[in-house]
């Protein structure tokens, strides 16, 4: 019965692309991450290789966009920057799903009193300011990317846990759940192929918005000096060292911060299509 | 001639806690009932009246919060949790919404063999070919298999939950208002096919249902059920011509008949007042507040249940001494 | 009437308490589960084995988890929050030396994304499908992608290196020079705000178009009311409770985020406590100002929750 996976896979497609908003975002976002994979490779000059010959050059054409305050090429850190944002969000995103989704799921499909008090959790967690408590937990870690971005998904899953709750409160209570209770179905099975398959659109569009929070947050944190270190490459990091030249070379701080704000839109953009796209009867607002 | 009962609820009751109060409601309140195989029951009463609950008692959906359900002698909730799983493909249920009874995401062969998926002993192919069989057993095309819920019409997801059912071969069907959602004229079209298929599995049905036509049309045994409580029960042919309590009486005087008004020799009865909160039972027998015979003592004493003829029994204190239509 | 009010009122005063104890213990927990063993942060560099039993002996680290928690709840209460590994100055003394700046920074932030962004949201939603209308979306879309401490350095790099109107860096006090402190506050304000901006300008569309499609709209329509009228009296009336949920959302972000403002405009605010901590690995100032924040948010939220009494009376009822 594989027929009918792909016919309904490719009317989703075909709805993607005829949304310009969808498409384009889709488009830019496969073109960063294949700049990201690609980056040793793409990039003209090594991102760490320093040359005080060559300090704070404005952009030229030996260098496109110019190179900081030790000789570095703009251009080979920026490049070297997209996998560092990129799969950086990732990790925060998966970090978040991999405690948010159990703790939603098992929270509203048991309902009850478990339930409320596991509410009750979830909503003291939302009201944590989120970079706040992200920065107290990378200090506490020690500070280095990965942290940064676990400590992000980890301030990031009550978000999702709350929206993976609120669904399956819902659905639990269908009555093609109870039919397949009815049929002799397991609580596993009923989660797997009954409750997750029917709530999954809301958090795909979450899921979206989330990586372009996450984003945001990892520059927040690179540029605090809490994320990726020095001498690596990333564009919060580099917007850090432009701040301090800003006087003198003001042209530094476009590239990256262009970077983070094409990013960030390019995702919000394809999870505010998503929305639309995967619910039919949503109102548009 | 006795028979052992297939399924049997003893005196059952189901409570209810309502939301964000303290009051509870007695959806079910002392119900006894039996069926026997190869019957048909019907279930009637109004919104309200609790037959959904107690359909869905008889299918394990729902624990009674006190009395006891049986099934061939057997208690179900005294089994494991995987015992309890697969006993409960004996006893299946057709729901009332086609549409909210079907996984929107699944295509309906896949829904349909969903309980041979969980019973795991048949290859996929097997399970597969059981799947068509059924469907084209129901009367849709093969096809069909591979749509989705929502490419199919009301009666058609209907019969593809006519299919789910039948295809681990159970003992019992509860009906819950299987046709009230459907179109009149579809209607009997599914209710033959449910008549046909008991004849050729061998099936026993519980029909629930408000529509006192569609139950009489195919049940052997009639209960009417109001406010939790059961008022009647008999063989349908004696509900139909004879019937003790008042309210089949008027249930039944509102049937359409094919005599024309002015040639009916029963006047039509109509109730009075609307049913009353399920959180506030009127005392006495339930039914007093709407009853056109109602006195003093209904008020006052719950009438018993007592056997008026074989197998017929009725809980009125003036079952029997009133008869005809006119009060 | 007024004393069913103030019985609201108070109950929701009442059920603030046990979410304030649930959010102490998170924050106590989640901060040991996280710091591992804070014996050897607060042992400083390389430290010994004896000096990190010292240390656990000296704090108390040695005792089981909830007596631990009871401890330090019991010290919060009094006002003891503990003393910086750093500077050895008293938490809670950094925090009230900080707090005003962020608090000014905020306050004025929120002010200019409701007087802003309720504008923009009402012309949006008046001239729904216009031009105007996908204007003021994209650009609402583009305030919240917008990395808010690069938008603080181009604002700088406009209105304080090439122009030389704002202050590129510091703050000043309220209490010392008011205007001056307000001087100080445009540049930080602006780039704090832009998405609370947006955001608001979203949700005030998107709930207001919604009152002006409702049948009681068309009602009033119909009476001849002008369009005008019904926009500002009727329509924003009812999407008051919308706006007050958001701005409830948004005190929650933007506390967030002026951590970094206050890194680009070099402001002595909480936000730059909690950074300079957390890169110091001073376990007890972070702890603390996490702390005081989540406070803080759960005591305005309750204000909040307050206000709703007050603006919806269909709320009181519940």
């Amino acid at each position: 019965m594989s027929v009918k996976a792909i016919r309904s896979r490719r009317r989703l497609w075909r709805r993607i692309f005829s949304d310009k908003r969808a498409l384009i975002s889709l488009v830019y976002l496969i073109g960063l991450t294949a700049l990201a994979v690609l980056a040793p490779v793409v990039a003209p000059y090594s991102p760490i290789e320093q040359d005080y010959a060559q300090v704070l050059v404005p952009p030229g054409p030996d260098h496109w966009l110019g190179t900081d305050d030790v000789g570095r090429d703009i251009l080979s850190r920026l490049i070297h920057g997209a996998p560092v944002s990129l799969f950086g969000s990732l990790f925060a995103v998966s970090v978040a799903v991999v405690i948010g989704l159990p703790v939603g799921l098992f929270a509203g499909y048991i309902g009850g009193r478990v339930d409320d008090m596991i509410g009750r959790v979830i909503d003291t967690l939302l009201s944590f300011p989120a970079i706040v408590l992200a920065i107290g937990v990378t200090g506490a870690l020690g500070i280095n990317l990965a942290n940064a971005m676990f400590s992000i998904g980890l301030v990031f899953s009550p978000i999702l846990a709350r929206l993976v709750r609120a669904q399956t409160l819902v659905v639990k209570n269908e009555l093609y759940v109870e039919a397949a209770r009815c049929a002799g179905a397991g609580h596993l099975r009923i989660l797997c192929r009954h409750v997750l398959p029917n709530m999954i659109h809301p958090v795909i569009v979450q899921l979206t918005l989330l990586l372009a929070a996450a984003l945001l947050a990892e520059a927040s944190l690179s540029f605090l000096g809490l994320g990726v270190q020095p001498p690596a490459a990333s564009w919060g990091g580099m917007l850090a060292r432009a701040y301090n030249y800003m006087e003198i070379s003001p042209w530094q701080i476009y590239p990256p911060g262009l970077a983070i704000l094409s990013a960030a839109l390019a995702f919000n953009a394809l999870g505010e299509s998503l929305r639309v796209l995967l619910d039919p009867t949503f109102d548009g607002r | 001639m006795q028979v052992p009962p297939l399924l049997e609820v003893k005196d059952v009751s189901v409570l209810f806690r309502v939301q964000g109060s303290r009051q509870r409601v007695r959806a079910v309140d002392g119900v006894s009932l039996a069926v026997r195989p190869r019957e048909t029951v019907g279930i009637i009463g109004e919104s309200g009246s609790g037959k959904s609950t107690l359909g869905r008692i008889m299918v394990c959906l729902q624990k009674p919060t006190t009395g006891q359900l049986t099934h061939e002698g057997v208690d179900p909730y005294r089994l494991s949790p995987a015992q309890l799983c697969r006993h409960r493909r004996d006893y299946q249920m057709v729901f009332q919404d086609p549409n909210a009874s079907l996984n929107p995401r699944l295509p309906v062969g896949a829904s349909i063999r969903e309980p041979l998926d969980i019973e795991g002993t048949l290859p996929r192919s097997e399970r597969d070919a059981r799947v068509l069989e059924l469907m084209e057993r129901v009367g849709l095309h093969r096809e069909l298999a591979y749509r989705y819920p929502h490419e199919l019409s009301g009666g058609q997801k209907q019969r593809v939950n006519i299919a789910r059912a039948l295809t681990c071969r159970p003992k019992v069907i509860v009906c819950d208002e299987a046709v009230a959602a459907l179109d009149v004229s579809i209607q009997a079209d599914v209710l033959n096919l449910l008549v046909e298929l008991q004849q050729e599995f061998g099936l026993t049905y519980v029909f629930v249902s408000h529509d006192l036509g569609v139950v009489a049309h195919v049940s052997d045994t009639i209960a009417v059920m109001y406010l939790g409580k059961l008022m009647e029960l008999g063989p349908s042919e004696v509900l139909m011509n004879g019937p003790l309590h008042p309210y089949t009486r008027a249930l039944l005087s509102a049937e359409p008949a094919p005599v024309p008004p002015s040639m009916r020799t029963q006047k039509r009865i109509i109730l009075q007042g609307e049913i009353p909160s399920p959180l506030n039972p009127p005392s006495g027998c339930r039914f007093r507040t709407r009853c056109p015979v109602a006195a003093n003592r209904c008020a006052t004493e719950e009438p018993a249940w007592k056997q008026h003829g074989e197998n017929h029994w009725v809980a009125c204190h003036f079952a029997g001494k009133i008869q005809g239509g006119t009060p | 009437m007024i004393s069913i009010r103030l019985r609201a009122i108070g109950t929701r005063v009442l059920q603030v308490i046990p979410t304030i104890l649930l959010a102490t213990f998170l924050v106590f927990g989640l901060m040991h589960l996280v710091a591992g063993d804070p014996a050897v942060l607060y042992a400083g560099e390389n430290p010994t084995m004896e000096r990190i039993e010292q240390v656990r002996r000296q704090f108390g680290l040695d005792q089981p988890f909830l007596v631990q928690y009871a401890n330090w709840v019991g010290k919060v209460l009094t006002g003891d929050l503990s003393v910086s590994m750093m500077s050895a100055e008293p938490v809670l003394d950094a925090i009230w030396r900080t707090l005003p700046y962020t608090l000014l920074i905020v306050s004025v932030s929120l002010c200019l994304s409701v007087l802003v962004g309720v504008p923009l949201g009402v012309a949006a939603a008046t001239r729904s499908r216009t031009p105007l209308d996908s204007a003021i979306m994209g650009v609402s879309s583009l305030g919240i992608a917008v990395p808010n401490f690069w938008l603080a350095m181009l604002l700088i790099t406009a209105f304080a290196l090439n122009c030389q109107w704002f202050p590129a860096t510091g703050a000043v006090p309220l209490t010392e020079n008011a205007l001056s402190a307000l001087y100080h506050t445009v540049l930080p304000a602006i780039a704090l705000a832009a998405s609370g901006t947006a955001e608001i300008a979203r949700q005030t569309r998107g709930a207001l178009s919604e009152v002006l499609a409702s049948q009681y709209v068309r009602t009033l329509q119909a009476k001849g009311l002008s369009r005008a009228r019904i926009v500002y009296l009727h329509g924003l009336k009812n999407i008051g409770v919308t706006l007050l949920t958001v701005m409830g959302l948004l005190i929650n972000r933007l506390l967030g985020a002026t951590v970094v403002i206050e890194a680009v405009f070099a402001i002595p605010g909480i936000g730059s406590l909690v950074v300079q901590a957390a890169l110091a690995k001073d376990f007890p100032v972070v702890q603390g100002v996490v702390l005081a924040m989540v406070v803080l948010v759960l005591v305005i939220n309750l204000v909040i929750d307050i206000l709703y009494t007050v603006i919806d009376p269909r709320i009181l009822r519940q």
